[in-house]
């Protein structure tokens, strides 16, 4: 049975990806991290439920698609992007990536991203800064922030690309 | 839909930047394709990373940039991949365990779906000879007249004039010649007839046998279901019975399960019990010793059949590479002997394994279910297309991955066949091409057919799950396809490991010729498997539903 003690690492082991799949239901990253953090309370109160390391994620899976819903259910009056049939669809379909083609996702990215130059790699990371990292960059410089998010969004496909380009190579010398 | 705006749209969404036009479009994008989706997913894991590569807690000075993990880290800050470890902390820790547990309504993600059987059109084949024949197990396309059709049947051959249109039974006479066949009315019943024998179709719930044996199982929409002989009407009241009419009109009738009901003229009805077998007379009833179940066949009896003389043809035509039909060599008992006529022999060696029971109940099978079980062999030469087709039962997916047919490790032109704990696929030639799909999948507790077709001159290899197309990949590399040292139920991968020695120092000094190579084995296999075979040549999607049809006819 796995105890309170193994929860922080595997948390923090699988916290990226869970953090991955609030975003994609949630506006924002605040939102996201509120999310998180209710999800992480249930799971330390239940851990006991579990048998091994292995069921954790699935596992985690599950109570965060509730607390995700729940947080929808708690701000009702917004008008979100995706409905709960879209959720579901999502959710069940990222339930077939294997923990292998996850590793080379995550490897993909870090390699594409570093491909990136210094001024790019600024501009793809500013969003996430904490005090407004776009608008500061606005601030200093000669764009809007505007074109700044349209330069941003290229920037983002063009990663998102190079991702692909390199899974598919990449996924010929896994094994399967 | 040009898919470029829509990449905009999902990374817009990212940025927080969708204005409501947008988010409707994005919506409807969404639901409408997977590969939108797949990119959406992989948006926010991109997304997710990217917050983590900002660590805040260096990221005062918003002016800076962020250090890279190939970059030389002078401020001895941690690696992208972990500094926004920090930013979890103790902040999500709670502090507290509350008491307060709301159920958890289970994990969902592997429902599986028992796929609904395809129905195929049957081929017609009055008066013609009939090799072992395969039909299909439903029909698609049935007239408004069919009372009746053929699912299965084994060596059958009607006189002309008095045979099934397209395996289309109307009312009327019929008389089959040869073989056996079993025809299914449309009130559910299964009727299985041996040659000789004429009969009649009268209704969806009636049908007279003027001469031959017929066993008739009688599902409950099937109930009253009536076999008509030259001296008593037989009715049924939800059972398995068979009717023995001879050409000097002497009736019998056996009850294997459940009663039924007998009508003769000019006397009141009477019911026979299960386990009871009777001489039908004008007269009333006179019993027999017992049931004879051998007597009179079933529709699993033909497939059977059919399979054996499918599976004998197999095994002696050349282009059969490699042949299991899991039936035990007595002599040895963890080999699993290549019954292929191609000289090559290459038998398995059975590591753990129970020998069980397969699609029929005098079909071997082996039974895997303990760790470490699995069938070893070594297949030698390279292919340029070859077809892999497998009868494989699966009782449960304990993992991400279960290996039904791998090769040892994943060198260049070797295939891999893992079923998904969805039941969906992850297969592939290494360097060639992977699919992971989970559109059509391996059902549980259920004998499913799975086939490869994998033509590497033309670069293409096509799936199939119960003779349906169920994947199809296009690569662009040059390669043959090879296998080697490779397993059934288990996938070995090659571990260097340092020969046993005295001390750790030892080991460290050890030459590298003085390393063995140990195997370790996972995506362990839970199920049966009756038969794997690999032709030479790509086969066909026709040729492919044959080989399914050949092997369909169990319960």
């Amino acid at each position: 049975m796995i105890d309170e003690g193994r929860f922080l690492s595997l948390f923090l082991k699988h916290e990226r990806e869970l953090a991955s799949i609030a975003r994609a239901f949630l506006p924002d990253w605040n939102a996201v991290d509120d999310v998180l953090q209710e999800a992480s309370l249930v799971m330390w109160r239940k851990i006991h439920q579990l048998e091994s390391d292995d069921e954790f994620l699935p596992w985690s899976k599950v109570i965060l698609r509730f607390e995700i819903l729940k947080a929808r259910r708690l701000h009702a009056r917004q008008k979100w992007v995706l409905n709960e049939e879209l959720i579901s669809k999502l959710m069940d379909e990222s339930a077939e990536d294997d923990a292998e083609m996850r590793h080379a996702q995550q490897s993909a990215i870090q390699h594409c991203l570093q491909s990136f130059s210094e001024d790019h790699q600024k501009l793809l990371l500013a969003p996430h800064t904490s005090r407004g990292g776009v608008l500061a960059l606005a601030e200093t410089g000669s764009h809007s922030a505007n074109s700044l998010y349209k330069r941003i969004g290229r920037l983002r496909v063009k990663l998102h690309d190079c991702v692909v380009q390199r899974l598919s190579s990449a996924e010929l010398d896994l094994p399967i | 839909m040009n898919k470029q705006p829509i990449h905009d749209l999902i990374e817009k969404y990212f940025l927080e930047e969708l204005n409501e036009t947008e988010q409707a479009e994005l919506r409807l994008a969404l639901e409408a394709q997977r590969s939108y989706r797949d990119r959406f997913r992989r948006a926010a894991e991109i997304d997710a990373q990217l917050r983590h590569c900002w660590n805040e807690d260096i990221g005062d000075d918003e002016g800076s940039r962020p250090l890279l993990q190939s970059e030389p880290n002078s401020l001895a800050r941690e690696p992208l991949a972990t500094a926004s470890h920090q930013r979890i902390d103790v902040r999500w820790l709670p502090v507290t365990v509350a008491a307060s547990l709301i159920a958890v309504a289970g994990v969902l993600y592997s429902g599986i779906l028992k796929p609904t059987p395809q129905p195929t059109i049957a081929q017609s084949n009055s008066a013609q000879p009939t090799a072992p024949q395969s039909v299909g197990d439903e029909a698609t396309t049935r007239d408004s007249s069919e009372v009746a059709w053929l699912v299965t049947g084994y060596n059958h051959r009607f006189n002309d004039g008095l045979a099934p249109q397209n395996n289309s039974f109307e009312r009327g006479d019929y008389e089959l010649t040869d073989g056996s066949i079993t025809l299914r009315f449309d009130s559910g019943v299964d009727v299985s007839i041996e040659a000789p024998a004429r009969f009649t179709v009268v209704n969806s719930l009636r049908m007279k046998m003027d001469a031959g044996r017929a066993r008739a199982i009688v599902p409950e929409t099937g109930h009253g279901f009536v076999i008509q002989t030259p001296t008593a009407d037989v009715e049924d009241l939800g059972t398995e019975f068979g009717v023995y009419v001879s050409e000097e009109q002497d009736v019998e009738l056996h009850v294997f399960a459940g009663e039924v009901n007998v009508h003769t003229a000019n006397l009141p009805s009477r019911r026979i019990q299960e386990d009871t077998a009777v001489h039908l007379t004008s007269m009333g009833t006179k019993h027999l010793s017992a049931t004879d179940d051998v007597a009179f066949t079933t529709r699993s009896k033909i497939g059977y059949q059919r399979w054996l003389a499918d599976s004998t043809a197999r095994r002696e035509d050349p282009s059969t590479l490699l042949y299991f039909d899991f039936e035990p060599d007595p002599d040895a008992p963890t080999t699993l002997r290549d019954r292929s006529q191609s000289g090559l022999a290459i038998d398995g060696q059975i590591q753990g394994c129970i020998w069980a029971t397969g699609r029929w109940p005098n079909k071997g099978a082996l039974l895997l279910e303990r760790a470490g079980d699995r069938v070893e062999l070594d297949l030698p030469g390279t292919f340029d297309a070859l077809t892999i087709s497998g009868w494989i039962q699966v009782n449960r997916f304990d993992q991400a991955l279960q290996a039904f047919f791998n090769t040892r490790d994943w060198q260049p032109g070797e295939h891999h066949w893992n079923i998904q704990r969805n039941g969906g696929m992850s297969v592939g030639v290494s360097r060639a091409y992977t699919i992971h799909s989970a559109q059509k999948k391996v059902p549980l507790g259920r004998w499913t057919h799975l086939v490869a077709s994998i033509d590497a001159q033309k670069r293409e290899a096509t799936y199939y799950i119960d003779g349906e197309f169920a994947q199809q990949k296009q690569w662009e590399n040059a390669t043959s396809i090879v296998f080697g040292p490779c397993t059934i139920g288990a996938f070995g991968s090659t571990l260097e490991a340092p020969a046993e020695t005295a001390t750790e120092e030892e080991a460290n000094a050890a030459e590298s010729s003085l390393r063995v190579e140990a195997v370790h084995y996972n995506r362990e296999l839970r199920g049966r498997l009756d038969e794997l075979a690999l032709f030479a040549g790509a086969l066909s999607a026709e040729q492919v539903k044959e080989l399914y049809e050949a092997g369909n006819g169990f319960d």
